[in-house]
């Protein structure tokens, strides 16, 4: 019995790693596609699919606003329309480069995104520590403070 | 003996195919001709939940609803241009309609019926964007055990006599998704809202009998007016279809189509498990329009098909632009055809009826042809076989 535990305990923790080691190669293919080399000072990445409930991408593109320029976060702007990016964001915000816009859909291609919402994934020593699916939390707000505090802890 | 043989095998072969010549017999064929282009402003995009195909005096026009913008935008289909623009919200305190558009139908120029769905008001508008009158709809919810849907999508609002209809749905969570005798008979699903007098009704159509005991969660009503003016309405799961001239009781037909068709599993399960729930869904079929022709007397039945998913699945893609087939039914709602459409090609929530033939938008964003600036449709039209 206890044998059956621990196999059932390291085939969840395997089960684990090999889904965020998965998730780490889509990152690196949905970076690179968009020819950004993800470097050791990326702590943070937020997928915003900006076609889906507002108010679930709301507190996201506030969230990126005040985040332009910041290289520890990296925000993928995920729709095949051109024009909805351009009603979130001017000309001057998209010149930044933590801003990627993905109109391939490349994101949502690779299941890095849920459908609705946003979807965020904290970084550490170059592997995803924590995944954080915005469609299954009311408490959006606590999750952006818990990013900064992730943020100025790795800092 | 070799000519008997000879003669068996020949009558075998008459019963085998007279056996075949049964409801679903396809008669019908929907087939692909030209494709229209209308370029769009550059703050308006080219996928859209609400619009409506009306003639008005001689002029065929094409209106949509523009989320981003809140605005309602008519465009001249034959010239193939924006004819004009209402925005919603005006400039000016004394102006400001405050409008949120989730729905509408038009009837003519000076009567434009924009639904709201927060607050429950039905806004009569002109052409100019004139507020001409307001009727709160939301007495018609107190205390009843349902609750409004999106008057969009495939419950897009419908006009007749004066009045528009749009649809609810049921409060699945007081009854724990599965809808008992006592559920069924409070469902009255089915809203009239009178644009001269301002009455408000809730009509005594419930969801059909046949539902008793069914999950039905995230069931969908897809409804509109056929043969005669009477109201027709299928639902997104099953083959029956339910007919009424009165809102009150109704017939029920059920389609044999040419190929089984299966339908998800609607148990609570899905409901805590967003992504298993749409890859339920997927897998599955889904009748998604309802559309009746009425140069032809058909009813195009738009359904989607079911795809295999896997981890690289994009699932929001294939949710927004499924699979899909058209099904023709003849005015009896005998099954005449099938026309499976294209993959990653057509929106199939934009299909509308004209006199040229069905037309299909083909705005989906891995169409080769896709560009964001402006409208595509190809059109397709009935042919007999």
């Amino acid at each position: 019995m206890k044998l059956l535990i621990r196999f059932s305990i390291l085939l969840f923790i395997c089960n684990c790693c090999s889904s965020k080691n998965e998730m780490n190669n889509s990152l690196n293919e949905l970076f690179k596609h968009y020819g950004v080399k993800l470097n050791n000072k990326v702590k943070v990445i937020v997928i915003v699919p900006l076609e889906g409930c507002n108010k679930c991408i709301s507190p996201a593109i506030n969230f990126s606003k005040k985040n332009l320029g910041n290289e520890a976060v990296y925000f993928i702007l995920t729709t095949s329309y051109k024009k909805i990016t351009e009603s979130y964001y001017s000309s001057d915000d998209l010149l930044n480069k933590n801003l990627i816009e993905d109109n391939k859909l490349i994101a949502q291609k690779l299941n890095l995104t849920s459908p609705i919402a946003p979807k965020v994934y904290f970084v550490k020593r170059n592997k995803i520590e924590r995944i954080e699916d915005m469609s299954k939390t009311y408490d959006k707000e606590t999750i952006y403070g818990e990013i900064n505090e992730f943020l100025s802890e790795v800092q | 003996m070799k000519n008997f043989f000879f003669v068996l095998i020949f009558l075998s072969a008459i019963i085998i195919s007279c056996g075949n010549k049964s409801n679903n017999e396809t008669r019908y064929n929907l087939s692909k001709s030209k494709s229209i282009t209308i370029p769009i402003d550059n703050e308006t995009v080219n996928k859209t939940f609400c619009y409506q195909f009306i003639t008005l005096n001689d002029t065929d026009y094409y209106i949509t609803i523009d989320w981003k913008t809140n605005s309602i935008n008519i465009y001249d289909f034959k010239a193939k241009k924006l004819f004009r623009k209402i925005k919603l919200f005006k400039e000016g305190p004394s102006q400001n309609l405050g409008i949120q558009a989730n729905g509408f139908v038009v009837k003519n120029f000076d009567t434009i019926l924009i639904v709201s769905m927060t607050p429950m008001n039905v806004y009569m508008i002109n052409i100019e964007g004139d507020l001409l009158k307001k009727i709160d709809y939301s007495r018609i919810y107190n205390g009843r055990e349902i609750l409004m849907s999106n008057p969009s999508g495939n419950n897009i609002p419908i006009l007749n006599n004066d009045c528009v209809y749009f649809t609810n749905m049921l409060n699945f969570f007081k009854y724990n998704f599965r809808f008992n005798q006592q559920a069924i008979a409070g469902s009255r699903f089915v809203c009239k809202v009178n644009i001269v007098n301002d009455s408000c009704t809730l009509m005594d159509l419930t969801f059909p009998k046949e539902f008793v005991n069914r999950n039905l969660q995230g069931i969908r009503v897809l409804r509109t007016i056929g043969m005669g003016k009477d109201y027709v309405y299928k639902f997104s799961y099953g083959d029956e279809i339910f007919v009424t001239s009165d809102n009150v009781n109704y017939k029920t037909y059920t389609i044999v189509p040419d190929s089984k068709h299966e339908f998800p599993d609607l148990s609570p399960k899905y409901f805590y498990d967003f992504l298993k729930g749409v890859e339920e869904h997927l897998t599955h079929n889904e009748y998604k329009r309802l559309i009746f022709d009425q140069f032809n007397d058909v009813f195009y039945l738009i359904i989607q098909e079911p795809i295999t998913v896997d981890n690289k699945t994009d699932l929001k893609t294939c949710s927004m632009y499924p699979l899909a087939s058209v099904i023709i039914l003849d005015k009896d709602f005998k099954f005449i055809g099938r026309k499976p459409l294209e993959n990653l090609r057509y929106d199939i929530m934009t299909s509308f009826v004209t006199e040229d033939g069905l037309y299909i938008s083909e705005d989906h964003p891995e169409n080769p042809d896709f560009n964001e600036d402006e409208m595509h449709f190809r059109l397709f039209k009935l042919e007999k076989k």
